[in-house]
């Protein structure tokens, strides 16, 4: 019997490569971070060389190549389906449930209570930009049924570059190692066991969330604007001048007075601080006053 | 998408016939979104998976009462504002001024016709 396993692994003990996977050489960096930057408008300087090539060993590994000139080849096939398992791969964190817990506070402290029932009205509308494998968006789901709000109340966005994760977050199967952020509470009341070791998010939080694959550099679906932006984490990975035009479109595309949450490290620039007044920690809250015609600077 | 699709309603009534009888007559307006229970704690579990906007309930039940369930209800933090709608047996006034103390928003006497839970409905949550 021959197991196609068998036979990569055989090929790859061939190699003593170790787990970071095959040298890159600054030539395949610099093709890869191109492509990157076009793609996605990721900035990979130099001195990240070392990221990507352990980001992407595993990559090479499932795909049993043992050098990234094969990889980049692949790439510039213009290979939709390996570019976008690339960006997701230079791009991925491990995320968990109530990262940077002071936003879901935010929210349920000093949002939310404003939050009367909808019906009959506009929902609150709130966006996860880069939901990754779904953690976000049912952490904030599970507020919004905490405050008694029901999907016709309160809807949220998840969106993500890569079509895998949506296909993964739209699954909500995490196992029990991932689930440290939420509460025994919430764990009990919105997931069954899945099996073993692992739980899934019940129909009834699903159903609060749509999931739609978004590249943010791309055209936005044109709808409704939000009440709050969680977009945490995802902008760290472009450029400052891809940076400040997504800034002014989260403005566009906020109601006055809605919020954007951003990650830990992310702070929005001079050009964008006009249409919005920093409320808390990589807390910003949409300036009404300011910037009716900010779409002619788009 | 017009108020009565929106809308989420519990029943609760310990007698099967009754919470049949009401979830038909739901139904009948259109109100989709309706589940029920036997008992205001199984319903307070229910709630808790499933927010609601309007609860439906009768007086009499084993365990909490009609105005036990409401007195639970308004000192929840995720139900403090839900809309609560009192089916009682008779119309009892102390029943009534108990139920309005405790945030009650309206109440049906039995028996009652469609249309006099669709008025009671509606004096709640708005034209359906």
């Amino acid at each position: 019997m021959t197991h196609p396993s068998h036979i990569r692994s055989a090929a790859s003990l061939g190699k003593p490569h170790g787990v970071q996977g095959p040298e890159l050489t600054l030539a395949a960096f610099h093709r890869i971070a191109g492509l990157a930057k076009r793609e996605a408008g990721l900035d990979i300087s130099e001195g990240k060389a070392a990221m990507v090539r352990t980001r992407l060993a595993r990559r090479l590994r499932e795909l049993g190549m043992t050098d990234y000139d094969s990889y980049c080849e692949i790439l510039e096939r213009d290979e939709p389906y390996e570019l976008s398992r690339m960006i997701s791969a230079l791009t991925t964190n491990v995320s968990h449930f109530y990262r940077e817990p002071h936003h879901f506070d935010s929210l349920r402290n000093l949002i939310l209570p404003d939050v009367k029932k909808r019906i009959g009205r506009n929902p609150l509308r709130i966006w996860s930009a880069g939901c990754a494998n779904g953690q976000e968006p049912y952490s904030i789901a599970i507020e919004l049924l905490d405050a008694g709000l029901t999907p016709a109340d309160a809807r949220v966005l998840a969106t993500d570059i890569d079509p895998i994760v949506i296909g993964n977050a739209k699954r909500g199967i995490y196992d029990k190692s991932m689930t440290g952020g939420l509460t025994q509470e919430a764990l009990a009341t919105h997931f069954n066991q899945y099996d073993t070791t692992r739980f899934q998010v019940k129909p009834t939080l699903r159903e609060y969330i749509s999931f739609k694959q978004l590249n943010l550099l791309h055209l936005w679906p044109n709808q409704k604007k939000f009440d709050v932006i969680f977009c945490r984490n995802v902008v760290i990975y472009f450029d400052k001048s891809t940076q400040s035009v997504l800034w002014k479109r989260f403005a566009v595309n906020l109601s006055a007075e809605g919020h954007l949450f951003l990650g830990h490290s992310e702070r929005i620039d001079d050009a964008a601080s006009a249409f919005f007044e920093k409320v808390g920690v990589t807390t910003y809250k949409r300036n009404s006053a300011a910037g009716t015609n900010i779409k002619k600077d788009l | 998408m017009s108020l009565r699709d929106q809308l989420r309603v519990i029943v609760v009534d310990d007698m099967s016939t009754s919470r049949g009888l009401i979830t038909q007559t739901l139904d009948g307006f259109g109100i989709r979104q309706v589940e029920s229970a036997s008992d205001a704690d199984s319903a307070l579990a229910k709630i808790a998976m499933w927010p609601v906007h309007l609860v439906i309930s009768d007086m009499n039940m084993p365990g909490k009462n009609g105005l036990q369930f409401l007195h639970a209800l308004r000192s929840g933090a995720r139900t403090q504002r839900v809309g609560f709608l009192l089916i009682t047996g008779k119309a009892d006034r102390t029943i009534i001024e108990t139920g309005k103390k405790l945030g009650m928003n309206n109440y049906l006497p039995k028996p009652f016709q469609p249309s006099d839970l669709r008025n009671a409905i509606e004096a709640i949550v708005g034209r359906l």
